[in-house]
Parts: C-alpha cells; sequence; structure tokens
C-alpha cells in the first residue's frame, strides 16, 4: 500500500478542495479594483475625495465590534455595503442599520444612494460627508493621485 | 513469504475503497432525520434551551436554518408607547448570540410547551412560555456586576422547526417579550 499512500493523499487533498469550492459560498464582495478606486463626494461635481472606497469603510466601521457588515450586487459596476446591528433603545432593541450604494464609473466609484434606519436618514450627499469626516481626522492613507500632488507641493 | 502486491492490483482496491466510502456517506446522510415527531422536537428544544443557557453561540447559531428570521415584540418596563419590533436575519441573530455569551449570568426557564405536528411531519409549531432573567445594563458595562436591576424576561415564543440537511432547525421565531426590572439586592442572579 505505501506507493499509493502519497497519490491517495493527493486523491482525498484534490476531492476535499473541490468539494470546498463547490459547496462552500464565500460572501460575495466587489473587485479589488473597486475597492482601491478613489470615492468621490455625492455632490453635483462628483468632487475626488482622495480616499478609496476600502479606506473610507475601514474608517468608519473596522472597529464597529458586533456589527454585521455585508455586500450586495446590484449588478456588475453596482453594490450596496451595508452594517447592521442591534442597539438598545430606551423602548427595546431595535434594528439599527446604515446602507451605502456605490456605482462604479471610469476609475472612480460614486455613492448613489444612502439609507439608515433613523427615521429621518440624511440625504446622499450629508451622510456621505459624514463618513468622509472619519479618514480626514484618522489622516486615512490617500490615493496616489492626492499623494503625488501633496508631494509636488 | 508474502507475496508483493503490484500497483495494478491494487489500483481497483482503491477505486473500490473510494465507492465504499462514498455509499457510507451516503448512508449516513440518509440517516438524518427524515420526519417529525413529538418526541424528536421536544429533544431538540430542550437541545436549544440548554444552548441558550450556556451561551455558546456556535451551539445557538447551528441550530437555525439557513434563511432563518426572528421577530420580536418587546414591552418594555415603562414604556408607555408602542412596543419596540425587531426582526433580523440569521447573520444578525448569530451576530447577536456571540454578545449573548458575554452574560456571566443568566437563568432560563421553560413554563409551558406545546407541539403541533405539520400534516407531512416535515414541520411543526412550537409554542412555549419562558422566564428569562438576565442583568439590565443601562450603559456598556465595565464589568459583568455593572448594574442595578434584573431584568426579568417573560416570553411568549411561537416558533417553526423543520429539517434541513437531515437536522431539525428552527425555521422561523416570533416572540413577545414583555420586560419587569428588579433591584438586584431582591433577586441576585448565579455566576455560572
Amino acid at each position: 500500500m505505501r506507493p499509493l499512500a502519497g497519490p491517495a493523499a493527493l486523491l482525498v487533498i484534490v476531492v476535499g478542495g473541490v468539494l470546498l469550492k463547490y459547496c462552500s459560498h464565500p460572501e460575495p464582495k466587489p473587485d479589488r479594483n473597486f475597492m482601491e478606486a478613489e470615492m468621490t463626494a455625492a455632490d453635483k461635481d462628483q468632487t475626488g475625495t482622495c480616499y478609496s472606497v476600502d479606506v473610507v469603510l475601514t474608517a468608519n466601521f473596522a472597529l464597529a465590534r458586533g456589527a454585521v457588515k455585508s455586500w450586495t450586487k446590484l449588478d456588475d459596476n453596482r453594490w450596496t455595503y451595508k452594517v447592521e446591528d442591534v442597539q438598545s433603545g430606551p423602548a427595546g432593541p431595535v434594528h439599527a442599520f446604515l446602507a451605502v450604494t456605490l456605482l462604479r464609473d471610469g476609475n472612480r466609484v460614486r455613492p448613489v444612494a444612502y439609507e439608515t434606519s433613523d427615521k429621518e436618514a440624511p440625504s446622499v450627499e450629508v451622510g456621505v460627508k459624514a463618513l468622509l469626516q472619519v479618514p480626514d481626522h484618522f489622516h486615512s492613507t490617500k490615493v496616489d493621485r492626492c499623494k503625488q500632488a501633496e508631494e509636488t507641493h | 513469504m508474502q507475496p508483493r502486491h503490484t500497483g495494478k492490483s491494487l489500483i481497483p482496491r482503491l477505486i473500490a475503497t473510494v465507492l465504499v466510502a462514498a455509499i457510507a456517506a451516503a448512508i449516513l446522510t440518509a440517516c438524518g432525520t427524515r420526519r417529525l415527531d413529538d418526541a424528536k422536537v421536544t429533544a431538540f428544544i430542550d437541545k436549544a434551551d440548554n444552548a441558550a443557557r450556556k451561551r455558546f453561540a456556535p451551539e445557538i447559531c447551528a441550530l437555525r436554518g439557513k434563511t432563518f428570521t426572528s421577530h420580536q415584540t418587546f414591552h418594555a418596563e415603562g414604556n408607555r408607547g408602542e412596543p419596540a419590533e425587531l426582526t433580523i436575519d440569521r447573520k444578525l441573530f448569530c451576530s447577536e448570540a456571540g454578545k449573548f455569551s458575554r452574560l456571566e449570568q443568566y437563568v432560563l426557564e421553560r413554563k409551558s410547551i406545546e407541539i403541533k405536528l405539520a400534516d407531512d411531519l416535515k414541520s411543526a409549531d412550537v409554542h412555549a412560555v419562558y422566564t428569562e432573567k438576565l442583568p439590565f445594563y443601562e450603559t456598556p458595562p465595565t464589568t459583568a456586576s455593572d448594574y442595578r436591576d434584573v431584568q426579568v424576561l417573560e416570553t411568549v415564543d411561537h416558533s417553526r422547526v423543520g429539517i434541513e440537511d437531515g437536522d431539525i432547525v428552527f425555521l422561523s421565531t416570533d416572540a413577545d417579550i414583555t420586560q419587569t426590572l428588579v433591584p438586584k439586592s431582591d433577586m441576585p442572579l448565579p455566576y455560572d
């Protein structure tokens, strides 16, 4: 049997790998280019913010302990990022959430919708402005375009 | 002297071994629950209650089906307005179970249980009444003892259970919860 031990182990690994690939359902997530693209402000001029999608979301939500974060694919270029949690309200536990929908527009990503569980949710422009304050506060890493511009000044 | 096996004679044996293993796996899968009865559902609810008492999130979560939803109506003590309504999916429920595991003091008592099996015996409605006692933290606590009141929750629970991949799971839960606050000096909770 000893000569077959190697091939048998290989067979188990290959079969296991194939089963894992087809039986597991990894959480959907936008591709790397989408995550590393510069996010624009949700203003009329779609001003560049100097921060990538990944940086904005990490700065805001990486430390949100206990919150569930998920991506939903609307189409190839449009994704919704949702952060949700159960929080204690005066009348009992409430479902709190924030969802921002992002659209790939060339080499940038534009916020197109912003929803929260608050009764009076802010507009997408106001909501995204609040999200951008966090990477500003932490002096988070900027995209190459802005790094180069800062170096030349 | 034992004759050495040649590779040629062992390959069919290997194929036979793989086939036997596959058939055994198929039989084991088929051995899972296919029909419910009162005893199976009662045992499942006992298991779920014990998982809750242990506050062990992976076990609590594993007993919920893939499309599980939880809805609760919460009547907080002193709230004169509408009760809080909360609907969450399995993912958020499991995240909450993780927070639950941080509680060091918790008591769960089941007061009653009624089981109604579906005609096809593939699902059942379970109506149960519970009393839960746990600390009421007004603000995030520094230690487990940072609370003034114990909250006593009287829960009327309607759950639907079914079979998923051979296992009994909760498909949905609808709970009506009434909260009463009692000073902790009047109701010490055990540390377990």
